[in-house]
């Protein structure tokens, strides 16, 4: 897949706006941020998680929604504060608990990371891609 | 109105009352202005078109997770931040009242207990309690509120009626200081009705433990569906409903549920589906209710060094039964035995006298905090056999203390905190 074209999509709905580029750590599991990613690391904690044991720090997070615990916002502003929240997030469903915690990163640090629903087919390609680069307008830039 | 304008706050196709602007213009002070711009950005998220009032605000952003949320709710205090609807506090991540594991000094417990100061501040009421609806002046049918903590939305929506969404925290504080939530989701009518039809076989001798299954079963294949329970033939008590609508919402994402002949909004089967066919339907079985009664515990210790009861918090009936079950024995000096409720429960039961027999069995009331507050620090570290009666600790407990943990009734709690280690039988709805 290494050198297969970049695809660009672009977003259904910009839940939160902003610019970023990174890899891509995808699921097609939902996840909850609390008890399921240690704010302190970034790294998903959750051991029935496919991505148990992997850093979101800096990364492009492709997951259907979040779920669970409303203390997930706290979770993702604690990891963005840390350094170690993720750098764009991409979605399938329009998710509040994961969205608040980027809109008090912004209206509290004036830092935004952006988040996004794409529709299916869309969401799906992001799923496979290893690398995006999310821009200002919406669109998503999506490598391998 | 030149904060409206900046491309961080789409209030284009949202309006707004005067209010709402002179809040946003920052007419209010710097923290209702800060409230009401993340009010007014979720309301895009939601695609809410306007907000409305709300009449009480439930905080559940009172568990300490870390600095950066730390830092934002004492940063609103010194702002001036103060609540403009009756505000009430879920359950802190510290137990006030004492000193030792669950307030041990540390970092955490001291950031801790500087949240939960930060939010009195504000003017909320630290009742400190997962369990609102068992307090005075609790909301009413119909009424609009945010009520934070996934137990306490199910059952104001469900039992009391009134109306509230599950939202992130934050919101809970955005809302308590500004009074005002996004128009969306279950505060309109035509999304309160059910969509998933769930008929239930007949049971006998159903009690707490035959909710905690049957929410957990529903839950996980509800997903955010709202569930319309068929078949109760017995009006469940407050306590049944409570871990009804704790397991709902710990296997899945529901915000509410209707059960015919039970709750405000479903006098029929009719009602309940607003008389529109289901969407999806779930025939329960009680093979499927046995598969969850014993997936529920997650532990393999032959020992027993701890039982832990009251996630969500003890009700005073639930004490007296505690009561009722512990008379005249002792617990095993190598099990602990803690139940966690709040101050406003523990202080009835102290009058009523159940205290006391709880205290000779060797109970220990934990308050303020609850079991989803445990962290390995407070867990005994020679712990490995862990009970509880609770779904929802079942469920997260393993992650929270990093141990297995057994399921089982109240009555086999005490048995096996009595023999030291885990006695566990089929309750009597299964069995018959």
């Amino acid at each position: 897949m290494g050198n297969s074209p970049s695809t660009t999509v672009s977003a259904q709905l910009i839940l939160v706006p902003g610019e970023a580029r990174g890899e891509i750590a995808a699921s097609e599991q939902m996840l909850s941020f609390w008890g399921g990613v240690d704010p302190s690391t970034g790294i998903v904690i959750d051991r029935r998680h496919p991505l148990h044991g992997v850093s979101l720090a800096g990364k492009i997070v492709v997951l259907p929604k979040g779920k669970g615990s409303s203390t997930g916002s706290y979770v993702m502003l604690d990891a963005l504060v840390e350094g170690a929240g993720p750098a764009g997030i991409v979605m399938n469903k329009v998710d509040e608990i994961i969205s608040l915690g980027a809109v008090v990163y912004d209206e509290f640090h004036s830092r935004t990371i952006p988040v996004l629903v794409l529709n299916d087919d869309d969401f799906s390609r992001a799923l496979t891609a290893s690398y995006a680069e999310i821009l200002a307008d919406g669109q998503v830039v999506l490598h391998g | 109105m030149g904060r409206l304008q900046q491309r961080d706050v789409p209030a284009s196709r949202l309006s707004l009352s005067k209010e709402d602007l002179d809040m946003l213009d920052g007419i209010q002070g710097r923290a209702a202005q800060q409230a009401m711009r993340i009010i007014v950005r979720m309301a895009h998220v939601q695609q809410a078109t306007e907000l409305v009032d709300i009449s009480h605000a439930h905080i559940g952003g009172s568990i300490y997770t870390g600095k950066g949320s730390l830092n934002v709710i004492e940063e609103l205090v010194s702002n001036g931040a103060k609540v403009r609807v009756p505000t009430t506090l879920n359950a802190i991540s510290i137990d006030r009242s004492q000193t030792g594991a669950w307030n041990s000094g540390n970092e955490f417990d001291t950031n801790a207990g500087r949240l939960a100061t930060a939010l009195e501040a504000m003017g909320a009421n630290p009742i400190f309690s997962c369990t609102p609806y068992v307090f005075p002046k609790t909301p009413q049918f119909g009424q609009n509120i945010l009520w934070a903590e996934s137990n306490a939305i199910v059952y104001a929506n469900s039992v009391i009626g009134a109306r509230t969404n599950r939202h992130g925290d934050f919101m809970d504080v955005c809302a308590a200081l500004t009074g005002r939530v996004p128009n969306s989701g279950l505060h309109l009518s035509e999304n309160r009705r059910g969509t998933l039809l769930v008929n239930v076989p007949g049971v006998v001798h159903a009690d707490p433990s035959y909710y905690t299954v049957l929410g957990y079963l529903i839950g996980k294949h509800a997903g955010t569906d709202i569930p319309v329970i068929e078949g109760i033939r017995q009006k469940p008590s407050l306590e049944e409903l409570k871990t009804f609508c704790a397991t709902l919402a710990t296997s899945g994402a529901v915000g509410m549920f209707h059960m015919v002949g039970v709750t405000p909004e479903a006098p029929t089967l009719a009602a309940a589906l607003g008389n529109v066919a289901p969407q999806r339907r779930l025939q329960v079985t009680k093979d499927q209710l046995r598969q969850i009664w014993h997936e529920l515990s997650s532990a393999s210790s032959t020992t027993l060094n701890m039982v832990a009861m009251g996630s969500p918090h003890a009700t005073l009936r639930d004490l007296a039964e505690l009561g009722a079950l512990v008379r005249g024995e002792k617990k095993h000096p190598q099990v602990e035995f803690l139940v966690t409720t709040s101050r406003f429960v523990r202080d009835q039961a102290q009058e009523l006298g159940i205290m006391q027999d709880l205290d000779a069995f060797g109970v220990r009331i934990s308050t303020d905090t609850c079991l989803c507050m445990f962290n390995p620090r407070r867990v005994p570290s020679d712990a490995s056999g862990i009970m509880t009666n609770s779904g929802k600790f079942a469920h997260y407990g393993p992650g929270l203390t990093g141990r297995g943990i057994y399921f089982g009734t109240a009555r086999d709690c005490v048995e096996s905190a009595i023999a030291g280690m885990p006695i566990i039988s089929e309750p009597e709805w299964l069995r018959s």
